[in-house]
């Protein structure tokens, strides 16, 4: 028998806080479409996307009757496109990119992750035709996000990569010029990128995967916000510990939930069930801000000293909620801060309380790095690799994940508003204090050695 | 069926009174003399009056009235309402075949909530296993908890249960059980899934 009240706090979380999943994610290894012949190859994977992922739509939309809880997002992730592009050129890359792009829209998906390469070590033929067909692919396609891995803790930084990966950034924007370089806004670069992160763009499925498999993200932020509010209008001077157990007791019920959809999903299409991802991903609607959440806790500027530290309370607090409830905890699991994703983040940074160095601070703390950042389009290479190294540093040193997603957007300078629309949002072009000196350190390429932290044997 | 006139070693039994304390204990106490073991017992208190329904088995078949009888000499002439009837294992049927939702309802109260939403729940042979009411002022919530035939299309049933909420002015909802435990308890998640 359930208790009253207990029912009624979760309808109250449902109705009231917007409870939700905030993607569930079906990984799909692709391995055994590869072939010499790409017309081949192309409509091996259509026909494998189609069969896995048929009715992966229609028992989320289930799920969302059964327990009157939305599953926002339903998307795939595949394993790395690059195993299928050995042999190939560009425009069979561009072919296999368009056969997942239609793949994704016959199985009613907004997204496909995976034009993956992982390249922290060493780079091989397929993974630079994948980086240099990207340009055309993300410009030619819709729904395909890609990935690239330029550094790990146990292998340090592929500079040369990273070099590679600057320029193509740039290109990438110039290609999807119309749209205001929004290609560049569906790649991500990483450094120790997770295998089983549901959450895109950066979603695939790694080596070490099931055939088949489902990970979930959990719900938004806002859950979180209201939960605080609440607190917060019974005792207004909780103390941040009282914050933080707030955060951590609404963390159990959110991760609770994703696991219960994830495994249900994964049950009824009789596939494996791997993770919950317990980030908190906002989107730019009002009430589903991570930015609000600190506002929340008291940082009435984003930005200000202290606003790392509420950073870091949220994310452990987050994690040591979920950890309790699943023991299936997976992917990124922390706070994103994707500027254009989030109203507040992306206010602050037009008022100039958040700046890029104070963001890369933050992401000392939580997941993931510089995300939806917009940059002038005059931005050079070299900054753009100098950016993706700093924070790779930050990843490979602490031995987590972070990530750069970067977009110059063409034609725009400082300070212009740019909007994507939808849930990749809007912000203005903002810039590094200092965006250029470091020009010949990033052209020196080579190889950051892994860090001492690597010799853990 | 058995008859009330027919001994049986369990009874039903149920106890209605103005709520006080150390009822339960003169309940127990009448059950205990009889040297009978209450091996089901649900207790609550609605408006000021304590109710509780349980089931005892006795060491020799006996008659509900002679237990009846006896469990009313516990209480002063008047003060208790007390009936008694065998228990019969197949007219219980404790596991109603479907699968357990959770239905709330909220809105401002009136005549007739109860009446419209039963009739609605038993026209699709929905079970009503138990069913909650609280007030704050002029607001009232219901929480039930049901089963749901297997065959009935839960999509379908919502909205039509969403329309009759609407006609009442109501805000409603009705979502599988599992939902409430996941968020509840402490258990692994697997189990409630592995458990359909």
């Amino acid at each position: 028998m359930i208790r009253t009240q207990e029912i009624l706090n979760t309808v109250r979380m449902l109705q009231e806080e917007n409870l939700d999943v905030r993607t569930v994610t079906m990984g799909i290894s692709l391995t055994d479409c590869a072939g010499p012949d790409i017309k081949a190859v192309c409509k091996a994977v259509h026909e494998k996307i189609c069969r896995k992922a048929a009715n992966l739509v229609r028992v989320c939309d289930e799920m969302t009757t059964r327990y009157g809880i939305p599953v926002v997002n339903k998307r795939l992730a595949i394993s790395p496109a690059s195993e299928l592009l050995g042999g190939h050129d560009q425009a069979g890359a561009v072919a296999l990119a368009k056969a997942l792009d239609q793949a994704a829209a016959d199985v009613k998906v907004d997204l496909l992750g995976g034009f993956t390469a992982l390249v922290h070590k060493g780079i091989t033929p397929a993974e630079k035709l994948l980086i240099e067909s990207l340009p055309a692919v993300l410009s030619s396609t819709k729904r395909v996000c890609a990935s690239i891995n330029i550094g790990t803790t146990k292998a340090g930084m592929n500079v040369d990569a990273i070099r590679l990966v600057g320029r193509t950034i740039l290109q990438i924007a110039e290609a999807t010029a119309d749209s205001q370089g929004f290609g560049a806004a569906k790649l991500v670069v990483f450094a120790n990128i997770p295998e089983d992160n549901p959450f895109m763009a950066g979603a695939y499925l790694g080596a070490g995967e099931p055939e088949t498999v489902i990970n979930v993200g959990v719900s938004g932020p806002g859950v979180v916000k209201r939960a605080l509010d609440r607190l917060l209008e019974i005792s207004p001077d909780a103390t941040l510990d009282e914050i933080a157990e707030e955060v951590k007791h609404t963390a159990f019920r959110v991760t609770r939930t994703g696991e219960l959809i994830g495994r249900e999903v994964a049950e009824r299409l009789g596939v494996q069930f791997g993770v919950v991802d317990l980030s908190l991903a906002p989107t730019p609607r009002v009430g589903d801000s991570i930015g609000e959440i600190y506002q929340t806790m008291g940082i009435r500027k984003l930005g200000a000293p202290g606003t790392t530290a509420a950073v870091a309370l949220l994310n452990d607090a987050v994690k040591k909620g979920g950890a309790f409830a699943s023991s299936a905890v997976g992917g990124l699991s922390g706070a994103f801060i994707p500027v254009m994703e989030d109203h507040a983040l992306a206010k602050a940074m037009t008022d100039g309380t958040l700046t890029l160095e104070k963001l890369e601070a933050m992401t000392a703390v939580c997941s993931v790095g510089l995300d939806m950042i917009l940059l002038p389009g005059a931005t050079s290479a070299e900054t753009l690799c100098g950016m993706i190294m700093d924070e790779a540093a930050i990843g490979i040193i602490n031995r987590k994940t972070t990530a750069c997603r970067l977009i110059p957007v063409p034609g725009k300078k400082l300070g212009d508003f740019v909007d994507f629309g939808g849930l990749f949002g809007s912000g203005t072009i903002c810039q590094v204090t200092c965006p250029d000196g470091a020009e010949t350190f990033v052209n020196r390429g080579g190889h950051v050695p892994a860090p001492i932290q690597s010799l853990t044997n | 069926m058995l008859e009330s006139s027919q001994t049986a070693a369990r009874h039903v039994i149920s106890v209605l009174i103005a709520d006080r304390p150390g009822i339960l204990r003169d309940v127990t106490a009448a059950v205990t003399a009889l040297h009978g073991n209450i091996d089901g017992i649900r207790q609550t208190v609605v408006a000021g009056y304590f109710t509780v329904m349980l089931t005892a088995t006795f060491p020799e078949p006996c008659l509900a009235e002679d237990v009846r009888r006896r469990m009313q000499q516990a209480f002063a002439p008047g003060e208790a309402n007390i009936a008694a009837t065998p228990y019969d294992a197949d007219q219980a049927r404790a596991h109603y075949p479907g699968e357990r939702y959770v239905v709330t309802l909220t809105g401002i109260d009136h005549a007739g909530i109860l009446s419209a939403v039963t009739g609605f729940m038993a026209a699709r042979h929905i079970n009503i296993e138990d069913w909650n009411v609280s007030f704050e002022g002029n607001h009232v919530t219901h929480v039930a908890e049901v089963t749901v035939p297997l065959n009935l299309d839960i999509q379908q049933l919502q909205t039509e249960f969403r329309h009759l909420a609407e006609t009442l002015s109501l805000h409603a909802g009705i979502q599988h059980e599992n939902i409430f435990r996941a968020i509840s308890e402490v258990g692994p998640i697997k189990r409630l899934v592995t458990r359909r």
